[in-house]
């Protein structure tokens, strides 16, 4: 777990986005293989997208796995999450999600501690931002 | 069904409510999809007993509201997650999705779903907010044959 100080920079995550991992995630989104925006171009295309594009949730269960790996069960049994999907996210695209720790309030038994979340793609533009709020005993 | 448009979203309406059996594939299908090999969710955990990832019912919003509206794609602009209690597997959930707000913003129509996910003992162990965007053109509604 993290020292938990203001200002403090979790550790970052590099997450590839493949068109197989896309299909992964629509399979078990949508229980079955499906020709859909996010693994079929045709039907991307019908729906004016330049092409498959990801499941915005995939992302956001990324993040969430990484604050279980940061501060465990507190996560699981307290964690907050709010999120806003930005942009488009393409097979192809290389992200890198960025945590800073920009709140610690104490109170007597636990710290609040909330997170800024960026996930930004290879040209530096944020694909998905937030905060995500977890409740750690002292 | 009913057409999916902003118009016809109507605020508070229950889309209905699903059991989820949470299984051990269920469990590891998702896992792999979120491309986590967590020991909590595939042999054990401090939390008693297996865990499911926290976003197991991540998808559960647009499935149930497929239910009830005629809907070809959406795209997601929002998603918040409360986790109260650790998703256990072998447990039975009861999952409930409402429309809970719409509004217009920068010319954009957006609609809300809550979801609630209760277990057997009646316990909330999560609720999310699901955010997607929606055509503010009116579609003709799709007569019943």
């Amino acid at each position: 777990m993290s020292g938990m100080k203001l200002g403090e920079r979790l550790e970052p995550l590099v997450w590839t986005v493949t068109q197989e991992k896309i299909n992964r995630y629509s399979r078990y989104a949508l229980g079955r293989d499906t020709a859909n925006i996010h693994t079929d171009r045709e039907k991307a295309t019908l729906a004016g997208l330049p092409g498959p594009v990801a499941h915005g949730r995939h992302p956001v269960a990324i993040v969430s796995e990484s604050m279980v790996q940061d501060f465990g069960a507190a996560w699981v049994r307290g964690g907050e999450l709010d999120m806003t999907l930005t942009r488009l996210i393409f097979p192809g695209d290389t992200l890198t999600l960025e945590r800073e720790i920009v709140g610690v309030s104490d109170s007597d038994d636990e710290k609040l501690v909330t997170v800024r979340i960026t996930f930004v793609n290879q040209d530096g533009q944020p694909v998905q931002t937030g905060e995500a709020r977890v409740r750690v005993s002292r | 069904m009913k057409t999916f448009d902003y118009e016809h979203l109507e605020i508070g309406e229950d889309l209905g409510t699903r059991s989820i059996d949470v299984t051990d594939e269920l469990v590891r299908e998702c896992a792999l999809a979120i491309e986590s090999t967590h020991e909590w969710y595939l042999a054990t955990s401090p939390l008693g007993g297996r865990v499911a990832p926290p976003t197991l019912l991540d998808n559960e919003c647009l499935r149930i509201l497929d239910t009830r509206y005629a809907r070809f794609g959406s795209i997601h602009a929002k998603q918040s997650w409360q986790f109260r209690e650790p998703i256990r597997v072998g447990s039975r959930l009861e999952v409930n999705v409402r429309i809970s707000d719409k509004y217009i913003r920068r010319g954009k129509g957006y609609f809300v779903m809550t979801l609630t996910a209760t277990d057997e003992k009646g316990e909330v162990v999560c609720t999310g907010l699901h955010t997607s965007v929606v055509s503010l053109v009116k579609k003709p509604v799709e007569v019943e044959r």
